[in-house]
């Protein structure tokens, strides 16, 4: 945790309770720099085909596919770890 | 060394467990990650009950970001929507640096659910008679063609999970 020369400012992040799930999504989380979309090309569901297309239309997404069934972290943990490792140098890199 | 942190969230019947390998690899790069298991799932399975429902799964992963005082995270999540990721995103987007999403359903603004995931939810729900509408049991890792080898550790760790609330 980053506390040095930031003391003991309160830290306050929205609570559970401020999340309701009831109301509608705002959409800000579009506002998220970085996203990446994964599609196992192995599933037999094909649950989520429609969602990697449309995230294809995403300037911000990052599109993946890993030839393998749905639970990608247990069938590619290596290509699933560093997809996400891209991701989160992807955010270094903008900063 | 990487100064991140990432949290990954699990999908429906699966808990911390299955992000063992993948954590495994994060944290020898470095990483601070963190791996939720919601409630009624996984190790806390013993906390299955009529009680839970989406503000639970909200809960469960913000109450991590504030406890664990996180400024900055990558969410990664896996599978199905109704397990908080999307609120907690949409809520926390200042603090969400990259959202990852494996194999999964997306939010769709102004519609908690989709059509398709609304008839898969009542299909889902005439499953759960047994145990008198509570959870909908685990579907086999074969159905989602987990590799051969893992299917029964898969299959032996998936749990009931709170059917639609």
């Amino acid at each position: 945790m980053k506390r040095t020369g930031r003391g003991l400012t309160p830290y306050a992040p929205p609570s559970a309770r401020d999340i309701d799930p009831t109301i509608e999504l705002t959409g800000s989380y579009r506002r998220i720099a970085a996203m990446s979309y994964v599609l196992a090309t192995q599933n037999p569901a094909a649950l989520f085909d429609g969602f990697a297309r449309s995230m294809k239309n995403e300037p911000a997404c990052r599109s993946y596919e890993l030839p393998c069934g749905h639970d990608v972290m247990i069938d590619l943990p290596k290509e699933t770890a560093a997809i996400i490792e891209e991701a989160a140098a992807r955010v270094v890199g903008e900063r | 060394m990487p100064d991140q942190t990432i949290v990954l969230v699990h999908g429906a019947w699966h808990g911390a467990w299955c992000y063992r390998r993948v954590a495994e690899l994060l944290r020898r790069s470095g990483y601070r990650v963190y791996t939720p298991t919601l409630t009624g799932l996984g190790e806390r399975s013993h906390l299955l009950s009529r009680s839970i429902n989406l503000s639970t799964h909200i809960a469960d992963i913000a109450n991590l970001i504030r406890w664990e005082e996180i400024e900055q995270f990558v969410l990664v999540g896996h599978s199905y929507g109704r397990n908080g990721r999307h609120r907690v995103a949409d809520a926390m987007s200042d603090r969400v640096s990259a959202l990852v999403y494996l194999d999964a359903f997306l939010p769709t603004a102004g519609k908690p659910s989709t059509p398709s995931s609304r008839r898969s939810g009542r299909r889902a729900a005439s499953k759960c008679e047994g145990s008198n509408g509570l959870s909908v049991p685990p579907m086999p890792a074969a159905a989602f063609n987990v590799n051969e080898a893992d299917r029964s550790w898969v299959d032996a760790l998936c749990t009931p999970i709170r059917s639609r609330h």
